[in-house]
């Protein structure tokens, strides 16, 4: 299966920083980038049967957003998906290094990681530990 | 040979004597219950024993519980230094030790006609040689022993007896009364100190009279006839807060009913201030307040207290708000400033492997600066918000609103030079707000660069301020007709922390969440109305006071 990633960030600096690293270090990657969650939200929503079929799928998900919360995002796929974390892993990419949202993150089943920003090469280059 | 005639003079004689036994009593009786202290009162008995009573010795010694022993205390005769009140060399002897003890023990008085026939003599006076010893009882209750001594064997008499018995018993009563007087000043001296100190005051309402008497005096400190000790219930209910006056009552009432009321909270206006009292009424189950004609109880003045009480609350709330303050303003710093300086370490190593001719180079050099000036916006706008935020040594004042706001157009005049915004002030109903002067300029400072930067493009920028006085607030409306704000997705989150609504301008939202900061600081609130494109209405209201 095609790995793919998609990328969850209203700011749309940080995410092209990460779309760019990703491309680089791991060409083959399919990066899809949505820079409203909810739009991210009802496309994911739609199209998971045939993702799931097709790609190996990652979500990077920032916290810090105004239409929705990264938080917000993961319970509504929760609700929208059922056995969410048998089909999709998340990792949090955010700015924010405050331990509260790095002990949150740990309470989401298919969160298994936490990155904080900026989204480097390196993290690039060690991605794929975490497609399933 | 006993003739009639002799019989005739024994009796005579006999008469005399009684005679003179009663006006002896009486004489000592007289002198003694005009004394006053315990010391006076043992002394006249000694003194009288030995002038009018012929005796040559007489010693009285006090019972000690506490050791258990007997001390002499007044002597006349060979145990008194002239001129002295002081005795001698005061014997002291054990209960049960001596004639003294003895009779101390049992109760009984005994004469003893040959001291050296018996073998618990303790020689006291040189050359004695009969005794007597009276106990001074009150009831089953041990004060002291009177003891007389002389040189002759057989001297003591049943004469002697009776009538030191007859003194004993006096002396006793005496004695008693005078201790149960010297306990109660010393109690009330100890119960007026304890007051003092713990600022209670006590109270009496006397059945007869039936006023309510204090002390300390409220009294003197009210509007009332001075010439009236104490007050009626009527004068106290005067005083009272009028939503105290049913609790008083009906504490009376339990009172009356079961012996006993709740303590309860009384505010009494007195001197023109309302102080807070603390009321509490004795009840009747303490045995020594049963049968009396009065009822007694306290009262606790906490004026003081509470004042010290809210005072450390409102200081206790004021930290509680700057704290909060400051962690709002270290999540600003974590979140909102790291955002971008991260980026810029993202970018700047995109650069390093980048293509110096690829569009990707280019697009990430540009916002490379952008990201630059962002940051330095949001330090700017920092450095104005919280100046005012964190300097609040002042107190609330009156702050007018229609001045505030015409200070901030001219510290904007650059801003708006080309907007020439139309400016709508009607403050005439509340001119003023009851606030801190550096929050309100800040407030107004945030919602006009706010509606400048959000102006419409399609019209004029207009601006409204109103204010108005409602019961307990008064209402602040700030209007633009600016681009305004989608609400069904946004309504929550206008005054979250670093939000932003219109991409395109270089908004950082930092400006309504500090106002709705001070806002709340002040103890008010901040609403908002509006639909997309047809402007924002702000509604603060702060409290009067």
């Amino acid at each position: 299966m095609t790995p793919q990633i998609i990328i969850i960030d209203d700011d749309p600096v940080s995410s092209k920083i990460a779309e760019i690293s990703i491309l680089r270090k791991k060409p083959d990657v399919r990066v899809t980038v949505f820079n409203n969650p909810i739009e991210a939200l009802d496309s994911i929503t739609t199209n998971y049967p045939s993702f799931s079929q097709q790609f190996s799928t990652l979500l990077l998900i920032d916290i810090n957003m105004p239409e929705m919360s990264g938080w917000e995002f993961i319970e509504s796929l929760n609700q929208n998906i059922p056995a969410l974390e048998k089909k999709f892993k998340g990792i949090i990419l955010s700015s924010s290094v405050d331990p509260a949202d790095i002990q949150k993150s740990k309470e989401y089943p298919s969160i298994v990681h936490y990155l904080t920003k900026p989204f480097t090469l390196d993290m690039a280059n060690t991605i794929d530990q975490w497609f399933a | 040979m006993s003739t009639s005639e002799e019989k005739i003079i024994f009796l005579e004689n006999k008469i005399k004597e009684i005679q003179e036994m009663q006006a002896t009593i009486h004489y000592i009786v007289m002198a003694v219950m005009a004394k006053n202290t315990i010391k006076d009162v043992l002394w006249e008995i000694t003194q009288n024993c030995i002038h009018r009573l012929g005796l040559q010795d007489c010693v009285i010694y006090l019972y000690h519980d506490e050791d258990q022993t007997l001390r002499q205390f007044a002597a006349l005769g060979e145990k008194k230094a002239d001129g002295s009140w002081e005795v001698v060399n005061p014997i002291a002897l054990k209960l049960g030790q001596g004639i003294v003890g003895n009779v101390a023990l049992t109760g009984a008085p005994e004469i003893i006609s040959d001291t050296s026939q018996d073998d618990r003599y303790v020689q006291d006076v040189e050359g004695c040689q009969s005794e007597i010893a009276i106990p001074i009882k009150l009831g089953d209750k041990l004060i002291g022993v009177l003891d007389s001594e002389h040189p002759e064997k057989n001297f003591y008499q049943p004469k002697h007896l009776e009538m030191l018995s007859t003194i004993a018993s006096l002396c006793a009563f005496k004695i008693d009364s005078l201790h149960n007087m010297d306990k109660l000043i010393r109690t009330n001296a100890q119960l007026r100190i304890a007051q003092k100190v713990a600022q209670l005051g006590a109270w009496e309402y006397h059945n007869v009279t039936q006023r309510i008497y204090f002390h300390p005096k409220v009294e003197e400190l009210m509007e009332k006839d001075q010439s009236v000790r104490g007050l009626t219930f009527e004068e106290l209910e005067n005083i009272l807060h009028p939503g105290d006056i049913d609790f008083f009552r009906s504490s009376w009432k339990d009172y009356w009913d079961t012996g006993e009321a709740p303590p309860g909270y009384l505010r009494i206006t007195i001197n023109k201030q309302e102080r807070f009292v603390i009321w509490r009424v004795a009840d009747t189950k303490d045995q020594l307040l049963k049968n009396q004609a009065v009822v007694t109880g306290i009262f606790f003045d906490i004026t003081e207290i509470k004042k010290l009480e809210s005072q450390k609350d409102s200081l206790v709330n004021e930290l509680s708000k700057r704290n909060q303050s400051l962690s709002q303003f270290n999540k600003i710093i974590s979140h909102n400033l790291r955002a971008p300086v991260a980026n810029m370490i993202g970018i700047l190593q995109l650069l390093d492997v980048l293509d110096v001719q690829s569009p990707e180079y280019k697009s990430m050099q540009n916002e490379l600066g952008q990201l630059a000036n962002g940051i330095d916006h949001i330090i700017k706008d920092l450095n104005g918000a919280l100046s005012s935020t964190t300097e609040i040594k002042e107190s609330k004042q009156k702050v007018y609103l229609k001045e505030t706001l015409l200070a901030v157009v001219d510290l904007l005049h650059h801003q708006i030079k080309e907007v020439k915004p139309n400016i709508i002030i009607h403050t005439e109903d509340a001119p003023y707000a009851f606030a801190y002067p550096a929050y309100v300029h800040s407030i107004f400072y945030n919602l006009l660069s706010n509606a400048v930067k959000y102006r419409s493009t399609d019209r004029h920028l207009e601006i409204q301020l109103r204010s108005e006085m409602l019961e307990n607030e008064i209402k602040i409306q700030f209007q633009d007709n600016g681009k305004g704000i989608n609400f069904n997705k946004n309504k929550d989150q206008i005054f979250g922390l670093y939000k932003r609504f219109h991409k395109e301008i270089e908004g950082k939202g930092l400006g309504l969440f500090i106002t709705k900061q001070q806002v709340e600081f002040m103890g008010g609130e901040i609403s908002v109305l509006g639909n997309e494109n047809n402007g924002l209405e702000f509604t603060i209201l702060l409290p009067k006071s």
